[in-house]
C-alpha cells in the first residue's frame, strides 16, 4: 500500500514554507504532543511535520485574510472559529513565540529544551475547548489548534491506518469522497 | 411558445412538495433546478483521508465559511467562485448552499419538530417581532401528512411547546445516565423528551425519493437540471408574472419559458435574490428584511463518573441514547420567564461515546491515559437557539458582484445580538448545572455560537402576513402584489423558532400548493 499524494511527495524534502528554525520547533512539538503509543506511530513517524509544512504553506493569504481578520478578535465579533483559522499567520507567530520564550526562560532553543521545560511553556496554554471555538488568546489558540492539527494529521496518516489494520481495529479517517460533479469547463481554465 | 401551467424554481423539499401536490391535481409543472443531477454511484467513492491531497484537512481557502465542508464533501456544496455572495467583514455570514438536484434535502439532518403557537404568536409571546397570519391549527393537517411521508419517529409528550404529531412511535427506554439527567432537569423545570427524526426510505429523506417520484409518476412533471434562472418575467399589460428567463448552466445559452403561475422554491435567500433581481413583489419594502436562523454550537461536555474505568465502565444500560429538551423558557408564565432574553431554545442531549481529546488540557502519554480512563463516558448538550426577527438583518443585491452567469450576487447583512448571546449563556449554564446536579463532571463549556447562517436554517426575507404593507406574501404564500406568484420555501417564515425549518416549510408548501391548485381550478389565477 503506497498511496502517493502531493503531501507524501513533499515529505522527503526540506521544509517548503517554514524556516529551518520554525520547522525544528514544529518537529519538536510533534515529538512532544504525539509520541508513539500502544503500537501506533508517532506524529514524526507519520510524517506530520512535513505534512503541516505543506498544509500551512498551501494556505492562501490575501482575500482569505479579511474574512479571518474579522473573526480574529475585533470587539464586535463574537464568533471565533477554526474552520477559517488563518493557519499561516497563526503557526508562524506561534512558532516564533515559542522559540523566543524558550530562549528567554531557559537560554536554549525550543527544540533543545527538556520535556519538563517545554511543558512549562505549553501546559499553561492548554485549555478545554469544543466545537468550532478555540481560545481567543493568540498563544492559547496556537497551542490548542496546533495540538489538534498534529493529532488529526497523525490519525489520518497512512502509517496510523496500517497500525490500526495490524491491530485488528477500525482504520480511522475513512469516508465517502465526492468527486467534482458535472463541473463547468471554466473551473479548469 | 408553449406555456406551462406552473413553473417551479427549485427541487428541494418545498419545490418537490409543490410538484407532488400540483401534478397530483392534474396540473402540468416545469421544474427548473440550477444544478446537476448527482449520480452517487459515479461521483462518490470510499477513500481514506491519507489518499486525499490534504489528508482530510480542508483544502486551504476552499469554503472557509462552511463548517460543514470537509475535504471529503467539498464538491457537494455550491462553488463559491461560481456563485459568490458578499458580506461586511465585521458581520460574517455563513451561507451554506447545495445546487444539486434535490438541494439541501439530500443532506439534511432529518430533525422534524412542529412549530407551536409559541412560535406562530411570536409577537404576543416575545413582545417583539410579528405574529404569523396562521396558527398551529391551520397547519396541523399538513404536518400530519408530511410526518407520514417523512416517517418521523417520535413519542407523544403532551407538551404545548412540543406539539405531538403523526409518529412512528418511539417507546425506547432511557439509559441510566439519561434517567439521571432527566430527573435533575425536571427539578429545574425542563422536560426532556424523545427526539423526532425523519426516517425516510432506504437511508434517504429527500425530495428526490419521498416527493418527486409521485410527481413524475403522473406524467405531468418535467424537470430540467442545470437551468439557472436569471429573472422572473412579468406581462407589462397585466402586471402578472408570465414566466422566467434562464440559462443553461454550462453553455450560458439564454432561454425563456412562459407560465401561467410561478412558484419560487429555490431556498430562502435564492428565492428572495431572484425577486430582488427581478424587481418584483416588494410594494411593502420588507423583501430582503427580517433574516433569521438558528444560533448553533453553544453547549457543554461532561463525563459520567460511573461509566469510567474502574467503576463498572460504560455499559449499554448506563450510557447511550439521544434526548431533546424542547423550549422551557418564556412560555408566557412568570416562572418560565428568561432572565435576560425572550424567545426559546431547545437542547439536544447526547449520552455515550468517547471524550474528545480537547476536553483535557493534556498531551502525549498523559492525554492518552486520561482518554482511556474516560472512554465511553461522554454526556453532552448543545443549544438549538432562535433569533429575533429584526428588520436590519437583511439581504440586498450587491451591484458590484455577479455570479458566473452575470447575475448580481446577494449581499448579506446580519448579526446576532444580546438576545441570542444571553440565550446561549442560559442554555450552557442551565444544562451544566443540571448535569452537575445529576452527578456528572462538567469538562468543557462553550458560550459562543457560530456565525449566523451556520445552521443552514436561514428563514424570512419574504415573510407572510395579513397586511400587504408589512409582508410580501399572504397566509397562503401568495404574493400580495402579483397574484400568480407564490414563494413556498422558508423565506415565508415570520419567526424562526428553535425548530429545524424543514418540516414546517414542507407543510406550508403543501398547504400553499393545495390552495393554488384550487385557485387555478376556479380560474382565479
Amino acid at each position: 500500500m503506497s498511496p502517493a499524494t502531493v503531501a507524501d511527495l513533499v515529505a522527503t524534502s526540506d521544509p517548503h514554507f517554514f524556516t529551518h528554525q520554525q520547522f525544528a520547533t514544529l518537529r519538536q512539538l510533534c515529538v512532544l504532543m504525539m509520541p508513539a503509543l500502544d503500537g501506533y506511530p508517532s506524529a514524526v513517524e507519520a510524517g506530520v511535520p512535513e505534512f503541516l509544512d505543506f498544509l500551512v504553506g498551501a494556505t492562501p493569504a490575501g482575500r482569505q485574510q479579511s474574512y479571518v481578520a474579522a473573526l480574529a478578535g475585533s470587539a464586535p465579533a463574537r464568533q471565533v472559529v477554526t474552520g477559517s483559522t488563518d493557519r499561516r499567520h497563526m503557526y508562524v507567530w506561534g512558532l516564533e513565540r515559542l522559540e523566543s520564550e524558550a530562549r528567554r526562560r531557559f537560554a536554549k532553543s525550543f527544540a533543545a529544551l527538556t520535556a519538563d521545560q517545554a511543558d512549562a511553556l505549553l501546559a499553561p496554554a492548554l485549555t478545554p475547548w469544543m466545537t468550532d471555538h478555540p481560545p481567543r488568546d493568540s498563544f492559547q489558540r496556537f497551542v490548542n489548534v496546533m495540538h489538534l492539527d498534529i493529532r488529526t494529521a497523525t490519525m489520518n496518516s497512512a502509517a496510523w491506518s496500517a497500525a490500526a489494520v495490524a491491530a485488528g481495529e477500525r482504520a480511522p479517517g475513512i469516508g465517502m469522497y465526492w468527486s467534482p460533479i458535472d463541473p463547468r469547463i471554466e473551473r479548469y481554465r | 411558445m408553449e406555456k406551462v401551467d406552473v413553473l417551479i424554481v427549485g427541487s428541494g423539499h418545498s419545490g418537490g412538495m409543490a410538484a407532488k401536490v400540483l401534478t397530483g391535481k392534474g396540473i402540468h409543472c416545469l421544474m427548473l433546478n440550477a444544478g446537476p443531477i448527482p449520480d452517487y454511484a459515479k461521483e462518490t467513492e470510499t477513500v481514506a483521508a491519507y489518499q486525499l491531497p490534504y489528508h482530510g484537512f480542508n483544502m486551504p481557502g476552499r469554503l472557509p465559511n462552511l463548517y460543514q465542508a470537509t475535504e471529503f464533501n467539498s464538491n457537494q456544496w455550491v462553488d463559491q467562485q461560481e456563485v459568490p455572495y458578499t458580506f461586511d467583514a465585521e458581520q460574517p455570514y455563513n451561507w451554506v448552499r447545495v445546487r444539486l438536484f434535490g438541494g439541501r434535502s439530500l443532506f439534511w439532518a432529518r430533525q422534524s419538530f412542529r412549530f407551536s403557537d409559541f412560535e406562530f404568536r411570536a409577537r404576543d409571546i416575545d413582545g417583539t417581532g410579528a405574529n404569523w397570519p396562521i396558527r398551529l391549527a391551520d397547519l396541523a393537517p399538513y404536518y400530519d401528512q408530511v410526518e407520514s411521508i417523512f416517517r418521523v419517529r417520535g413519542r407523544k409528550e403532551g407538551l404545548p411547546q412540543y406539539p405531538d404529531g403523526n409518529f412512528v412511535e418511539d417507546n425506547s427506554p432511557w439509559t441510566g445516565s439519561l434517567q439521571r439527567f432527566n430527573a435533575a432537569a425536571a427539578k429545574a423545570g425542563m422536560a426532556v423528551c424523545k427526539m423526532r427524526t425523519a426516517g425516510g426510505i432506504n437511508g434517504l429523506a429527500s425530495s428526490i425519493n419521498l416527493l418527486l417520484p409521485d410527481a413524475f409518476a403522473t406524467g405531468k412533471l418535467e424537470a430540467v437540471p442545470n437551468a439557472v434562472v436569471r429573472e422572473i418575467t412579468v406581462d407589462k399589460n397585466t402586471g402578472l408574472a408570465d414566466g422566467a428567463n434562464f440559462l443553461d448552466r454550462h453553455s450560458s445559452r439564454e432561454m425563456t419559458v412562459k407560465a401561467r403561475v410561478v412558484v419560487l422554491a429555490a431556498g430562502t435567500l435564492e428565492s428572495t435574490r431572484l425577486l430582488l433581481n427581478s424587481g418584483l413583489a416588494n410594494s411593502s419594502g420588507v423583501l430582503g428584511h427580517h433574516l433569521m436562523d438558528n444560533p448553533y454550537r453553544a453547549g457543554m461536555i461532561a463525563s459520567v463518573p460511573e461509566a469510567r474505568e474502574g467503576k463498572g465502565r460504560a455499559t449499554p444500560g448506563l450510557m447511550g441514547g439521544t434526548a431533546f429538551a424542547p423550549r422551557f423558557r418564556n412560555l408566557g408564565t412568570p416562572a418560565t420567564r428568561g432572565k435576560d432574553f425572550v424567545g426559546g431554545y431547545g437542547l439536544i442531549i447526547g449520552s455515550g461515546g468517547d471524550l474528545d481529546p480537547r476536553n483535557f488540557p493534556l498531551y502525549g502519554a498523559a492525554l492518552q491515559k486520561k482518554m482511556v480512563g474516560y472512554a465511553g463516558s461522554s454526556f453532552s448538550t448543545e443549544m438549538y437557539g432562535s433569533t429575533l426577527s429584526r428588520y436590519e438583518n437583511h439581504v440586498s443585491i450587491d451591484k458590484e458582484t455577479v455570479d458566473a452567469w452575470g447575475i448580481p450576487a446577494l449581499r448579506i447583512s446580519a448579526k446576532y445580538d444580546n438576545n441570542e448571546f444571553n440565550m446561549a449563556r442560559d442554555a450552557v449554564d442551565t444544562s451544566a448545572a443540571i448535569a452537575e446536579a445529576a452527578g456528572f463532571e462538567v469538562l468543557t463549556k462553550n458560550y459562543e455560537t457560530d456565525p449566523p447562517g451556520r445552521s443552514i436554517h436561514e428563514a424570512g426575507t419574504c415573510r407572510m402576513g395579513d397586511d400587504p404593507k408589512t409582508s410580501v406574501l399572504n397566509k397562503w404564500n401568495q404574493s400580495h402584489d402579483i397574484k400568480n406568484l407564490w414563494v413556498v420555501d422558508a423565506g415565508a417564515f415570520v419567526s424562526t423558532g428553535w425548530q429545524n425549518p424543514t418540516l414546517t416549510l414542507t407543510a406550508l408548501s403543501m398547504r400553499a400548493s393545495e390552495y393554488l391548485a384550487e385557485q387555478m381550478r376556479q380560474g382565479n389565477v
